[in-house]
């Protein structure tokens, strides 16, 4: 793979008159895993959507390769591979449909030795509306994980996890930023969840 | 780079300042050519050989309508320019432009129903202006409706920024299938309205109506959108700077 | 297989699982259309007045009570956000969004319009004439309400908002779709109005989905 470089300079978030988040700033690379941390209502999510380009800042910039996302947001979509608070899976369609109508490609052996470490083999032909939570969650981290994109960006995905698929998505980030990816995950928790991490403190 | 200057003359501050410095060149001459036009309109004009005294609402009715649909594209140009360079300043304008579009419209519908008194012996005709100065009259209220639902700020402008470009491209389309429509069933009661052979003494009011509305606006626009502004940048040093100055 | 049609083929087939929404707006427009001859009675010389007229706001009012189906699902569920974030061109497929939505809630509509204006007396070239009517309108329409369902996304309840924003840009459409059919039925050139709906058609596609994406990517933020 590729070197890649995320900057962030100086982001600043206003909802209507209160701060998010402002002055925040770091540079990650290939081989790295960083941290968000905050409490609920921090500004975690609006930071992370912010690096998705998601939401627009009010001050500052996100640059992949050094160049400005909103100029080159092809570009940096080609790169990223998004989880958010929503899972983005559609309840009416079975968990394969939903990973093989995703808009990534991926390759087949791949995906199902995902599929089978999150212990999902199983329901592969089942509908997403009858998954719990937990098994949602882990269909969604199956469908980042198997993309085959550098930068993969996770909000809370160790909320609702049983330990096993939590070793199991540490397993698969460590895996990712040895063969020089870059992870971006937030979590509320206080302890370490996985390890050789950069962190970001975020809120007060 | 052509786009840093006017960056720089749209900048807020700069913005306002212009604002509070010009906004009498606009209000005040606006106020005057309205009282000449509404002396000359109203005292010194002959009344009209077919419809008497009634016909003195043109006055208002034909300033009123230019501008409510003038103000439309403003509003749309200010819009435009506000989603290209993400710009406060136009936002703000497009936002204050609105009300007063609207109360235009409102006011041409108004004036036009009481002419239409007179003329028709009924308030309202299926005239194709009067329908699509109502048609209008729904696109401002689309936008005031959809800027006021998004709680965000920001979010709001941009949402209802692309509602008005759409209005505005739409507008002729709306506009001429209205006239096509109503060309259809009664070409005759507008062409007693379209083609007056308006005499001297009576247009030179009117026109000067329509430039005083028009400077009117302007004036009312340069004060609402700089107040529409202050409101927004309250966060940052230059309104922070103003209010300190202006309070000692 | 090319990822737009991926993606079409998806939504097809998500539509189909939510067939009661397909069915609100099929009934929708069925009742509409159906409660003119029951309420202004059954002669055919005025049946055949009002069947323009009808057709296109049974039409309007069919897309207006289904059109929340068309976003709102997708943003929810998160996989509208996921749209936007991938490399592919968002106005395209959101096009695809538009296309297959059309074909899911208004192509229904265009079959069961043969019932109907049959019920209102219409026979022969003129049935044809409404079911094109039918067609190249709703092809417009479905723009203008992903439009307008894309403005209103973040809008808890946006229906008399998306009435009010709806309206005046359907209104061409409404004026020209119902003198298409007046037009065929009484035996005067029709080709005006219909070249008129075609360019609407368009139009409507050209501009409609690049609008559609930009408001999508607004109420996302």
């Amino acid at each position: 793979m590729n070197r890649n470089l995320l900057q962030v300079e100086s982001l600043e978030l206003y909802r209507e008159d209160h701060l998010i988040f402002s002055d925040i700033s770091f540079q990650i690379e290939s081989g790295d895993h960083l941290v968000i941390r905050g409490q609920n209502g921090s500004g975690k999510t609006s930071l992370i959507r912010t690096i998705c380009g998601l939401t627009q800042a009010d001050k500052g910039k996100v640059l992949w390769n050094e160049a400005s996302i909103d100029e080159s947001l092809f570009n940096y979509y080609e790169q990223l591979s998004y989880l958010g608070h929503k899972n983005g899976l559609i309840p009416e369609l079975t968990l394969d449909e939903n990973l093989n109508y995703g808009l990534d490609q991926t390759d087949k052996d791949g995906k199902d030795q995902v599929i089978n470490g999150f212990r999902l083999t199983d329901l592969k032909h089942s509908l997403i509306q009858n998954l719990s939570n937990g098994e949602s969650r882990k269909t969604a981290l199956s469908r980042v994980v198997s993309s085959k994109k550098p930068l993969w960006v996770l909000d809370e995905p160790y909320a609702n996890l049983d330990s096993d698929s939590i070793s199991y998505l540490n397993n698969c980030i460590g895996d990712h930023i040895n063969t020089g990816g870059i992870v971006i995950t937030s979590t509320n928790r206080d302890d370490s969840i996985a390890t050789k991490t950069t962190e970001l403190l975020i809120g007060s | 780079m052509n786009f840093k200057r006017i960056y720089k003359y749209g900048s807020p501050p700069n913005y306002f300042r212009l604002c509070l410095k010009y906004e009498n060149w606009f209000t005040v001459p606006g106020f005057l050519l309205i009282i000449i036009g509404c002396y000359g309109g109203l005292f010194l004009a002959p009344p009209d050989y077919q419809m008497g005294d009634a016909f003195r609402i043109i006055y208002f009715h034909v300033p009123s309508a230019y501008l409510s649909m003038s103000a439309y594209a403003y509003m749309a140009l200010a819009a435009l320019v506000g989603i290209v360079w993400r710009s406060n300043v136009a936002f703000s304008v497009a936002k204050s432009i609105a009300p007063f579009g609207a109360s235009f419209t409102f006011l041409a519908l108004v004036t036009g129903m009481l002419w239409g008194k007179p003329m028709w012996g009924t308030a309202w005709v299926w005239d194709a202006r009067l329908t699509s100065e109502f048609i209008l009259l729904l696109l401002y209220l689309g936008y005031m409706l959809l800027h006021a639902s998004i709680r965000e700020q920001k979010k709001a402008d941009r949402a209802a920024s692309v509602l008005a470009i759409v209005g505005v491209i739409n507008l002729p389309i709306i506009h001429y299938s209205v006239v096509w429509w109503n060309t259809l069933h009664q070409a005759s009661t507008i062409s007693k309205l379209s083609s007056p052979s308006i005499a001297g003494e009576m247009l030179w009011p009117l026109l000067v109506m329509i430039f005083g509305y028009g400077f009117f606006f302007w004036g009312v626009i340069c004060r609402a959108g700089a107040t529409e502004l202050l409101k927004r940048e309250k966060r940052s040093n230059w309104v922070k700077e103003y209010v300190e100055e202006h309070q000692s | 297989m090319n990822i737009y049609l991926k993606i079409f083929v998806r939504e097809i087939k998500v539509s189909m699982k939510r067939w009661s929404d397909i069915l609100t707006g099929v009934i929708m427009f069925v009742l509409v259309a159906l409660i003119f001859p029951l309420t202004v009675g059954s002669d055919q010389m005025f049946l055949i007045k009002i069947i323009g007229p009808v057709m296109l706001l049974s039409a309007l009012l069919a897309s207006l009570i289904s059109m929340q189906n068309i976003f709102k699902p997708d943003f929810l569920n998160g996989s509208l956000e996921q749209l936007t974030l991938s490399h592919h061109s968002l106005n395209g497929l959101v096009l695809m969004k538009i296309l297959s939505y059309w074909a899911t809630s208004s192509l229904p509509l265009v079959a069961v319009s043969v019932f109907i204006a049959s019920t209102y007396y219409v026979t022969g070239t003129s049935l044809i004439a409404v079911v094109i009517t039918v067609l190249l309108a709703s092809t417009t329409l479905v723009n203008i309400t992903a439009l307008a369902a894309a403005l209103t996304l973040s809008v808890r309840y946006p229906g008399a908002l998306m009435t009010l924003i709806l309206f005046p840009l359907s209104l061409p459409i409404l004026i020209f779709g119902s003198k298409a059919i007046e037009y065929s039925i009484v035996g005067i050139d029709s080709s005006g109005p219909f070249y008129f709906l075609t360019g609407m058609m368009l139009l409507s596609f050209s501009l409609g989905p690049i609008a559609t994406a930009f408001a999508i990517r607004i109420s996302l933020d």
